[in-house]
């Protein structure tokens, strides 16, 4: 008996020749190979640790920098007066406030970056992870 | 991946294949979607396979899960013994193939379950999705099961 192939249903087909493609349907489970990669496990703790701004001399190293640019501008006139001949100078203490200013508000910026800061580590820890975690390929079921 | 215009430079069908107890003759492919052909048995001394999954959940792209009866996908086996080659997803057996000689070859045992495919077999019949078939043959056919969606 010869089959013209095409669509066929459920039953039973036996001793057949069949000269077309036997076409079928709704062969799909909804299960399939995908890739994923691990999650990064964010508790809340370090969800307030991203929150927070990490170390407070960072911005107290900014605060006093800019006060000590604030406090330059003060002088500058002075200074302007200095360098073109005049008798009104720049004392030395003037300039050893400034430096002073500078100096501490560059201290305080470099003991911020290397004092251990719970942000940054956590930070650097998810750029490890994501950087190491095996891609997984697994088999997942499509959500109903 | 690997479509009707898209082979393996090395592949070459069987003439003769007996596909879960129906004989597929001519070198027709024996399963497409539209082009895409999730599996091929070619010609060699033991059979060599090229299978194809179902990449994402609904989608119908397909991604290589084994290569030449090499395995590109960790959660797959590819076991070779005697002139059988068999084929595993995580320790299940989704593929077992035989040669007989060079022009024949002999798939006994098909579940494409675990690859999203509702297609399984054994030495004696055929089921697609509540189709069963037995004892035909495929006679000149470019591809013998067309995978609606």
């Amino acid at each position: 008996m010869n089959t013209d192939g095409g669509r066929m249903s459920e039953g039973v087909y036996e001793n057949q020749v069949i000269t077309h493609t036997v076409m079928t349907e709704n062969l799909f489970t909804g299960v399939s190979i995908g890739t994923f990669q691990e999650d990064f496990q964010l508790c809340e703790a370090d969800f307030l640790r991203l929150k927070n701004d990490g170390t407070p001399l960072t911005s107290w190293s900014l605060n006093i920098f800019f006060a000590s640019i604030g406090y330059g501008m003060s002088i500058l006139p002075k200074w302007i007066s200095e360098i073109s001949g005049k008798t009104e100078k720049v004392s030395q203490s003037e300039w050893a406030v400034l430096a002073l200013g500078l100096a501490m508000s560059l201290l305080l910026f470099i003991v911020g970056k290397f004092i251990p800061n719970e942000k940054k580590e956590l930070l650097n820890r998810m750029t490890q992870h994501f950087k190491s975690a095996p891609k997984k390929r697994q088999f997942v079921r499509e959500q109903k | 991946m690997i479509t009707t215009d898209n082979l393996p430079a090395n592949y070459k069908p069987y003439q003769n294949l007996i596909f879960c107890g129906n004989n597929i003759t001519g070198g027709g492919h024996i399963f497409a979607m539209g082009k895409v052909l999730p599996l091929l048995v070619g010609m060699g001394t033991l059979p060599r396979i090229w299978l194809q999954a179902i990449s994402a959940p609904g989608s119908k792209v397909f991604i290589s899960i084994v290569d030449d009866s090499k395995s590109t996908h960790p959660a797959v086996d590819v076991i070779t013994d005697g002139s059988k080659v068999v084929v595993s997803v995580r320790g299940k057996t989704v593929l077992a193939a035989e040669s007989i000689d060079e022009q024949r070859a002999i798939v006994s045992e098909l579940d494409f379950r675990p690859l999203g495919l509702n297609l399984f077999g054994n030495s004696s019949s055929l089921n697609l999705g509540g189709m069963q078939m037995s004892q035909n043959t495929f006679s000149g056919v470019g591809v013998a099961f067309g995978l609606g969606a």
